[in-house]
């Protein structure tokens, strides 16, 4: 080791003072010649014939200095050196085609770098600012003897208590949980959030951009007490510093403002205000006891103690989350620890990589087309220096010497195309997510080491494929041909062309189809709105505090009531969600007499829900008020028709039994329309309906109004506010909540559509540049051609017909892959998103466009073709 | 005896035997070798400086100007600290080489 220290060291210092280095070779060669002479004069030689003999003896000063050169390492450096000169010579004289080709790499790997900067940000790092290495997320998930297992989320607050207590193997442990908060104003709701007073220290630390964070003695003590957000702070405050030390209204109690926090990465990343959990009560946002199954949950985050790892937190949580299992009969808690990244929460697997392999195959896409589009011109390039590395390799030069010469100007426009696209990444991203979600984002997305090394990988593979086709080129030279100036007839070129051609046109089609059925899908959706009122029916997103006996039902009772009272509502309706499905959609398993089980989108419904909604119950009846709370082994169901049709195929569904658990059946007494809209996967109008369980849980509520725009939803909140202690509701209709979905696609169609216009762009420059090539290496023989009568049509169509061929390949190539991403998307999106991705109007218009504007590319070089003087062409050798 | 080619890698030991008896410039060190092996060893010129350079690279050569006997400036090699040690493995390496090989060579059938 320490050898090749010395000899970097050696080759370092000669590389900085060659000249010395040189000089010192010089002057001790000379000494060694001139000792040899003194030797063979005394030996009896004259003078001259010594120093002849000497010289003679020692074989060439000049030889003996290029031995040398290379004992010390230097040659790689010589030959560097040369091969850099010969890149920038080359360069220089194509200052356009270079120009291009670095911007092409510039795009293809910038674009995809900030993508996978953007992903990597999202779905495979936890949202802190400082060491994500250490950074732990614990969650719980608990069944009991009458239920299955809830889906993995936060601990109860006893249970967080007992982790805080007793997990050695982190060093710190924090506690949180979102709430919305009524401000002084009443009506707005504000996102905050509930924390234990460490929540800072793991997260940061985070220095407070005016006064403190919250400390430990404010959770003791319940003092009441928040800090606020950088965006409550300038929204409310202006910004001023003043703020602290001032009160706000919060749920109905003066709390005082002790800090404002400046953006930080974190999971509670919208919330405003952060406030002691310890205030939970008097927030009417649950009882203070930490026993009470009502008692807030919280997500547990905590950092490993050093040495510690996420296995040693698991089964420190995993024993007492037995031993708190125990203290309540019956239940049975599964505890998950995880890195807090996206892809790591259990259940998320399958979705993220779903949607990160769509991502990449776009990028494939782009880079591939990028990377034929460069080579192209690269060829073109090559080609026209075909005489010098004719000559070269004539002089002696091997296939290893040319290789690394056409490798080094391909790793420079390479290296300058991933310096661009690194700066990139350091802007884009953010600019990026904020234009898609339409907000600040608060973590951060700066670049890791995953980002850097996705960089080099990329730039190292862009360069070695734009130097594999010109240096294939160059070996395959025919000395003899080129060099006498015969034009080369081998087939390999048009070959390569061809393919390069449908690459290119292949991945731009797939991007253009998968732009414009995003683009269209905003307007699709509005022109088939779904099977049910989403127009007049408001979601209410209606948030309040437990009620003090910890049951709902009085409460759903009066909120309904208030809400008829309210002028313009018909009609009041709770449910766990609306019947499209979104986040309150639950999966329960079901199975038949005879099928195999089946997982099954589910809602919990009152009454009233399919006449709120308009959804026609086609066979058998609706729920009644006696159907709720059903305790009984056998519960009543009501399907969807599509849910019938998959359970029962065309066999009638009334009446039959589906089995949820050994005790448990579920009797079908109604048949209702299927909700989903007709541009919908039919799979996503499938939909179990069960009765609510009102005293359980507070469900969502929705009001059915006359007219959605006439002020109801501002005197509902208003009423909301004002009845309830620490209740906030804010309205939407539902057409507006999943206009809210669509219009993210639509943005999300937007960056892609900009991602595929500069890939098209991309690839009908690479087209030009093939098509360039061809007619430049054809030139004569289109003069011949030209000479012997032939038209300028003839000219055009033998230009043009030899891309056919390849374009249209291309074309099919591009439209098959995109149906296959497509079909593959909406699979794997059917649970999640309502609409079907596969447009075949989409199909048409990007191979209708991009035939277009690929054939004026063709035409554009074919057309020089066709001006060629016949006489001067045969006259160039 | 007639002179003999040298093995390969034996230049370095040679080189590295003839500095550690005093300080030498090239020339100097090729008469050297020539002397301590007899005759037996004569070195290529050519390949005596690359030798040189990489030993002086590898940081088991030190080297300095200075006035030689002929009274003519010369570049003068001498051993570092680490090249004394690398004198001392490389001389134990061929010491048990030729113990070896003069062992397989000594052997008979009755030896056997």
């Amino acid at each position: 080791m320490r050898t090749l220290i010395n000899r970097l060291r050696a080759m370092v210092r000669h590389l900085l003072g060659r000249a010395t280095l040189e000089r010192d070779m010089d002057d001790e060669f000379r000494s060694h010649l001139q000792h040899r002479a003194d030797d063979l004069e005394r030996r009896g030689l004259s003078r001259d014939d010594a120093e002849r003999t000497a010289r003679v003896e020692f074989g060439g000063v000049e030889a003996q200095k290029e031995v040398a050169r290379d004992a010390r390492g230097l040659r790689v450096w010589q030959d560097l050196r040369a091969n850099v000169g010969f890149a920038a010579r080359g360069l220089a004289h194509h200052p356009i085609q270079s120009l291009i080709v670095v911007t092409t790499l510039s795009l293809g790997i910038g674009i995809s770098a900030v993508v996978f900067s953007v992903m990597s940000a999202l779905a495979f790092r936890a949202r802190v600012d400082r060491d994500a290495a250490t950074f732990t997320r614990i969650l719980v998930s608990y069944r009991t003897d009458t239920t299955g297992p809830s889906f993995p989320g936060p601990a109860r607050l006893s249970d967080y208590l007992a982790y805080a207590r007793n997990i050695r193997s982190l060093s710190s442990i924090a506690g949180w949980q979102h709430v919305q908060l009524a401000l002084s104003d009443g009506a707005r709701p504000t996102p905050g959030a509930l924390v234990t007073c460490g929540f800072f220290d793991v997260y940061g630390p985070v220095r407070p951009i005016a006064g403190r964070m919250l400390q430990r003695d404010d959770c003791e003590s319940r003092a009441p007490v928040a800090v606020i957000g950088n965006e409550l702070w300038r929204s409310t405050f202006g910004g001023d510093t003043g703020a602290v030390g001032r009160v706000l209204r919060i749920n109905g109690q003066t709390i005082r403002i002790v800090g404002v926090a400046p953006l930080f990465s974190s999971a509670s990343t919208d919330d405003q205000l952060w406030l002691p959990y310890t205030l939970r009560e008097s927030l009417h946002l649950g009882p203070n006891g930490a026993e009470s199954p009502q008692a807030i949950p919280l997500f547990v985050d905590g950092r490993l103690t050093p040495g510690a790892t996420r296995s040693d937190v698991a089964a420190e949580a995993r024993v007492i989350a037995a031993q708190q299992d125990q203290l309540t009969a019956g239940r049975h808690s599964a505890v998950f620890v995880n890195d807090g990244s996206l892809i790591a929460k259990p259940g998320n697997g399958v979705v993220v990589t779903g949607i990160l392999a769509v991502v990449f195959v776009g990028l494939a896409c782009l880079a591939l087309v990028a990377c034929a589009s460069v080579v192209s011109i690269l060829l073109a390039i090559a080609h026209g220096r075909r005489t010098e590395m004719a000559l070269r390799m004539a002089l002696g030069a091997g296939a290893a010497r040319l290789a690394a010469m056409l490798g080094t100007e391909s790793l420079i426009l390479a290296s300058v195309a991933g310096a661009v696209a690194s700066a990139l990444t350091f802007r884009l991203p953010r600019i990026l997510l904020e234009w898609i979600i339409q907000r600040p984002v608060n973590f951060s997305l700066a670049p890791d080491w995953h980002v850097f090394a996705f960089l080099l990988v990329t730039t190292m593979a862009a360069a070695l494929l734009a130097a594999n086709a010109p240096i294939r080129f160059v070996l395959a030279l025919d000395l003899n041909s080129t060099l006498r100036r015969v034009p080369d007839q081998s087939g390999g070129g048009v070959k390569r062309g061809n393919l390069l051609m449908s690459v290119e046109i292949g991945g731009a089609a797939a991007l253009l189809v998968a732009t414009i059925a995003l683009t269209r899908l905003p307007a699709r959706i509005a022109n088939s709105p779904p099977r049910f009122d989403a127009r007049h029916v408001l979601a209410m997103n209606l948030r309040a505090p437990q009620p003090a006996t910890g049951k709902w039902q009085s409460f759903h009772d009066d909120v309904a009531r208030m809400l008829t009272t309210v002028n313009g509502v018909r009609g009041v309706a709770f449910a766990t969600a609306a019947p499209v499905g979104d986040e309150g959609t639950g999966i329960t398993n079901v199975k038949t007499a005879l099928g195999p089980g089946r997982a099954m989108p589910s809602i919990e419904v009152s009454p009233s829900y399919f006449d709120v909604f308009g959804i026609r119950v086609e066979r058998g009846r609706s729920f009644t008020l006696a159907d709720a709370d059903c305790a009984a082994a056998v519960c009543p169901v009501i399907l969807s028709r599509e849910a019938a049709r998959e359970l029962w195929g065309s066999a009638d569904p009334l009446g039959q039994r589906l089995t949820l658990d050994p005790t448990h059946e579920l009797a079908v007494i109604g048949i209702a329309s299927d909700a989903s809209s007709e541009v919908a996967e039919p799979v996503q109008g499938s939909m179990m309906y069960t009765p609510w369980r009102p005293n359980t849980r507070l469900y969502q509520s929705f009001v059915k109004v006359e007219d959605a725009g006439s002020g109801v939803m501002r005197r509902a909140s208003s009423l909301v506010s004002e009845r309830f202690a620490g209740a906030v509701a804010a309205p939407r209709t539902v057409e507006e909540e999943m206009r809210l979905v669509t219009d993210a696609f639509q943005r999300i169609g937007e960056v892609v559509g900009l991602v595929a216009a500069i890939t098209a762009i991309l690839a009908i420059v690479g087209v030009y540049g093939v098509v360039a090539l061809a007619a430049r290496r054809r030139l004569k023989e289109m003069g011949i051609r030209l000479a012997l009568g032939a038209r300028r049509t003839d000219v055009y169509r033998a230009m043009v017909r030899p891309n056919v061929r390849p374009i249209a390949t291309g074309l099919l190539l591009g439209a098959a892959f995109a149906t296959v991403l497509a079909v593959e998307s909406d699979r794997l999106l059917a649970e999640v998103f309502p609409v079907r991705l596969v447009d075949p109007v989409a199909f048409l218009f990007a191979a209708l466009g991009l035939a277009a504007a690929v054939t004026i590319a063709m035409l554009l070089p074919a057309r020089r073709a066709t001006v060629v003087d016949p006489a001067l062409v045969l006259r160039q050798d | 005896m007639s002179p003999v080619e040298l093995l390969p890698g034996t230049l370095d030991l040679l080189i590295l035997k003839a500095v550690s008896l005093g300080p030498q410039h090239g020339y100097g060190i090729l008469l050297r070798i020539e002397q301590i092996s007899r005759g037996h060893l004569p070195v290529q010129q050519g390949t005596l400086y690359p030798a040189l350079y990489r030993l002086e690279d590898r940081g088991l050569l030190a080297t300095e100007w200075g006035t030689s006997e002929n009274n003519r400036r010369a570049k003068f090699y001498t051993l570092t600290a680490e090249g004394r040690k690398q004198l001392r493995t490389e001389r134990s390496s061929w010491e048990q080489v030729v113990a070896g090989m003069t062992a397989a060579l000594l052997a008979t059938p009755r030896s056997l």
